[in-house]
């Protein structure tokens, strides 16, 4: 048998990646990770995140390894599982026995999208005890101070089979994110990007309308992601307006009536 | 008669046979002004003639139709004026959401026979035909629709300024000159703003030169107008300046002001929206961490403050939303509560600032003092004994937010069947909807048709790699192998039962009831393809005496002909005791052993009952009944038509838990969807 260990330069986050703080979220993280608290990340998608969890594994000098949770992910695709490789069976980690093994953060995205059954493993690593146990080794996995666990979810999805349960949800710190004050959102667009200030703040204010839409006709408002998407486009020397019909109105959505309007919002500003 | 393709040709000929067959008088007549309405009117326009020829013959004889066929000319203008015209009500939903997204205060848009604003809805005429194209008839309708919002938006209608408009000494005349002052303020911050939508507001203005001319002079007189930190005090202040001056016509999208209508809704707005923000900070307040619940005597012990709200013009910039406004609490920090942020946006466009009284909250602030204090069980002997039909009541608490206990066997519940109707209302329904049932069918059946793939069986179509490891470690180390070693693809088990909880309040008369029992019949048919079980009941009643639930369909039966005449026969009853029916039917739900249980309520607005069970109280118990089903593992879901439900439903249901549908007749088209979202 084996484990894996994770290799640091493999997951490590060498350059500082660009993060703009909303408020001290990031002392908060600190404050979280060094009591050995797992931290839940709300907000709605393409808020910031995944890139807040890349800048505090670059601050904490802590590799993250991050899982993409879905439908079909099972306990055994996160604790790990027994192989076989040339006629003998071999155990392979799971990211997060690697994780834990290896004092890294382990970052499980969109964590709602994973069946119940498989979010119950983290449990125990969650509260006081700190321990992962790995059934079909026989092993009770104790985690070292630096493992931080750390879980992002939407609120917004009006799924019943996507919500949180509460055996789960009152084990985290929660950090609440939400899309940045039009200020900042533009401050991003421009370091991100490298479009005008002006234009980022057309685009922010674009952004900003469709938000008023959510619930109104659109699940959710465009996001910081899909701006910064349009201004890169736009950057590129596609047309502002051709760059927002691609990178945000299209992937807003379908409904011919709604994209309607998301459509003269965008030709208002732009 | 003028040339005609083969295909145009088969086309008359059809009409004329179908003519000749209604009435051959009908045919001599259309065939007599054939060939001028051909010269008048392209083909479709003849057919759209036609078609309102037989319309008047069906619904009111032979003389009514061959006055449509002499009155062609009169037809062949009103066509071509309808062909490049635009229609308020196809633009309606367009428009507002249009104007939600550029933010401010939610308006409703509606026809009417003036242009202008109150500052809760925009009028606009139901047709419009200034310019040779639909496509800027529409642009025109927008522009118009944006105007009036900038005066909303902009601080045209704050409170102090309209005040001492209204207090001028020759209105008549300083009035045009207001508007005329506004007009350059606000397009210019519009141009700042919204640089698209500037160059339409040039294109479409429907000026002459001379009044272009005009408007130029006007412009370089009143520079400070032009400004971006410019408000309506501004114009107020040059209004003398500018008197006698020639005014300069108004432009296409301009509109009437009206300052004695906006007053009366402002002074009323004002007052409720105080109330209301001080109500809900009083409640964001207790749930703030370390707060306990005051009693309604308690000293002042909120300590609140805003962000974000510019003094001088309201919001500095148009994307200052309610995303922008920070509310603060001590020293915890912003507090995100939409509905309060909604309501400063309000305050501040009417106000121009946020007073400072505003934030000052006593603890247990009540703007519903309760006065009943007679005990439940007692109340429901009293109804008895006033003759109410109350067959084997049963008895519900109901949460008293003032007294922050349970009113015990409160509630006097009795379940009653729907008489069914026997009106072939069902069949007509799925007639109607025939096309979208279709799509419905086909969504639901890839829901129904889900596979899974089952791990550790006896059989499979696959080798279990997991279990064979782990059975051949069992082997080498001397222990039994399993022989549970394969894979299969089995078809997943839905397992969620659903409530529909239908408000049959007497408010729901006329529209709403039509589309409710529609969505009702489009929903039986979209759950019968997945075998969900589902129950349907309505809801109302009078007073906590005589609560009533009416039974249309129970888990246990089948859609049967008898469900679908109960269906059929719902009817509009009285109030919405919403906390009642939500536990009953909770119950019901608590009973099933399904993973996944919903009560989703279909409701046109807020809970309301005699007896004080409105405004704050009706909402507390009913958000209370909801925390109550929720904790018994239900989970709650709400779609509406009110269109002022966004300031009240997330406070009971949640802000991801409800769905308001804006126009009422698309309910039947969203109610699967929504269920469809709900549970994949």
């Amino acid at each position: 048998m084996s484990a894996n260990p994770v290799r640091f330069e493999e997951y490590a986050i060498r350059q500082e990646p660009y993060y703009e703080p909303a408020g001290n979220e990031t002392g908060i993280f600190e404050a979280a990770a060094d009591n050995g608290l797992p931290v839940l990340l709300k907000g709605p998608t393409g808020c910031g995140k995944t890139r807040f969890m890349e800048y505090m594994s670059w601050r904490l000098d802590r590799p993250v390894i991050t899982v993409s949770c879905h439908d079909d992910l099972s306990a055994s695709d996160l604790v790990g599982r027994y192989l076989i490789k040339g006629g003998e069976t071999v155990w392979v980690d799971g990211p997060l026995t690697r994780a834990v093994r290896s004092g890294a953060i382990c970052y499980l995205d969109e964590i709602v999208e994973a069946r119940k059954d498989t979010t119950v493993v983290i449990h125990s690593l969650c509260d006081d005890r700190r321990l992962l146990p790995i059934e079909k080794l026989g092993e009770l996995l104790e985690a070292p101070p630096e493992f931080c666990l750390t879980v992002s979810y939407n609120p917004g999805y009006q799924s019943v089979l996507k919500d949180l349960k509460q055996s789960t949800r009152q084990r985290f710190v929660a950090l609440d994110f939400s899309y940045p004050q039009p200020d900042r959102e533009v401050e991003i667009l421009v370091k991100e990007t490298g479009v005008s200030a002006e234009m980022a703040t057309m685009l922010v204010r674009f952004a900003g309308m469709t938000r008023n839409l959510k619930d109104n006709g659109l699940v959710e408002g465009a996001s910081t992601r899909l701006i910064v998407n349009a201004a890169k486009l736009i950057r590129h020397g596609i047309a502002p307006r051709q760059a927002c019909e691609t990178a945000v109105n299209q992937a807003l959505t379908d409904d011919e009536e709604i994209l309607k309007t998301v459509r003269e919002l965008c030709a208002s500003v732009l | 008669m003028p040339e005609l393709d083969p295909a145009a040709r088969r086309h008359i000929d059809h009409w004329l046979q179908i003519l000749q067959r209604d009435h051959t008088d009908l045919q001599a007549h259309f065939s007599g002004r054939l060939d001028q309405a051909l010269t008048l009117l392209e083909i479709e326009g003849v057919d759209a003639w036609m078609t309102a020829i037989l319309d008047r013959y069906d619904k009111r004889g032979l003389g009514a139709a061959i006055e449509v066929i002499a009155n062609l000319d009169a037809f062949a203008e009103d066509y071509r004026a309808r062909q490049s015209g635009a229609d308020l009500e196809e633009l309606e939903p367009f428009l507002e959401k249009y104007l939600t997204g550029l933010g401010g205060r939610p308006l409703r848009v509606t026809s009417g026979k003036r242009i202008f604003t109150d500052t809760e809805s925009i009028y606009l005429p139901a047709f419009l035909n200034v310019f040779d194209t639909r496509a800027d008839n529409e642009t025109l309708y927008k522009l118009t629709a944006v105007y009036h919002w900038a005066q909303n938006r902009y601080g045209g209608w704050r409170l102090d300024a309209l005040e001492r408009l209204l207090q001028l000494p020759d209105l008549p005349r300083a009035l045009p000159v207001f508007a005329t002052l506004e007009s350059l303020r606000l397009e210019a911050r519009l141009a700042l703003d919204f640089p698209g939508l500037c160059r339409d507001l040039r294109r479409l203005d429907n000026l002459d030169e001379d009044n272009r001319a005009r408007y130029l002079a006007w412009s370089d007189d009143n520079r400070l107008l032009l400004q971006a930190g410019a408000g309506p005090m501004d114009s107020m202040d040059r209004i003398s300046g500018n008197l006698g001056k020639p005014l300069p016509a108004r432009k296409g999208f301009h509109g009437e002001y009206i300052p004695e209508t906006v007053l009366e809704k402002l002074r009323e707005r004002v007052k409720q929206e105080k109330d209301k923000l001080q109500q809900s900070l009083a409640r964001l307040g207790r749930e703030q961490p370390g707060q306990v619940i005051a009693d309604a005597n308690a000293p002042d012990n909120t300590h609140w403050a805003a962000s974000g709200v510019d003094p001088g013009v309201g919001f500095n910039s148009v994307n200052q939303g309610p995303g922008a406004l920070t509310l603060l609490f001590g020293e915890q920090g912003p507090v995100a509560d939409d509905e309060v942020k909604q309501l400063l946006v309000s305050i501040v466009q009417d106000l121009g600032r946020l007073p400072e009284d505003y934030l000052q909250v006593s603890g247990g602030y009540s703007g519903f003092p309760y006065k009943d204090t007679e005990s439940g069980a007692g109340e429901v002997g009293k109804a008895a004994a006033a003759g109410y039909d109350l067959q084997n009541p049963v008895y519900y608490p109901e949460w008293d937010y003032t007294r922050q206990r349970y009113r015990n066997e409160f509630c006097a519940l009795t379940e009653i069947d729907v008489a069914p109707a026997d009106d072939n209302f069902y069949a007509a329904t799925l007639e109607k909807y025939r096309f979208h049932l279709q799509s419905v069918r086909r969504s639901f059946e890839t829901m129904a048709e889900g596979y899974e793939q089952r791990k550790r069986q006896t059989f499979g179509d696959e080798i279990d790699f997991d279990a064979l490891v782990e059975a051949s470690v069992d082997r080498r180390q001397g222990l039994e192998m399993s022989d549970n070693l394969y894979s299969c693809f089995h078809r997943s088990r839905r397992d969620v039962a659903v409530m529909f909880m239908v408000d049959m309040s007497g408010s729901t008369r006329g529209w709403v009831n039509l589309v409710e029992r529609e969505a009702l019949v489009l929903l039986c048919e979209a759950l019968e393809m997945l075998s969900d079980p589902y129950a349907i009941y309505g809801f109302s009643g009078r007073t906590h005496k005589r609560c009533e639930i009416y039974r249309v369909k129970k888990f246990e039966e089948a859609c049967t002909a008898q469900v679908r005449a109960r269906i059929s026969g719902i009817k509009p009853r009285t109030y919405t005791r919403m906390g009642v029916a939500i536990r009953h039917l909770g119950k019901y739900l608590q009973a099933l052993k399904a993973r996944s249980r919903l009560l989703i309520t279909l409701s046109d607005g807020k809970p309301e009952d005699y007896g004080g069970y409105r405004g704050r109280y009706g909402l507390e118990d009913t958000r209370q009944a909801i925390a109550e089903v929720r904790a018994a593992g239900i989970y709650p879901f709400c779609i509406t038509i009110d269109n002022e439900a966004r300031e009240y439903l997330p406070y009971m249901y949640g802000s991801a838990n409800y769905t308001v549908i804006d126009d009422v007749r698309k309910l039947p088209y969203k109610v699967s969807d929504i269920y469809r979202l709900l549970t994949t």
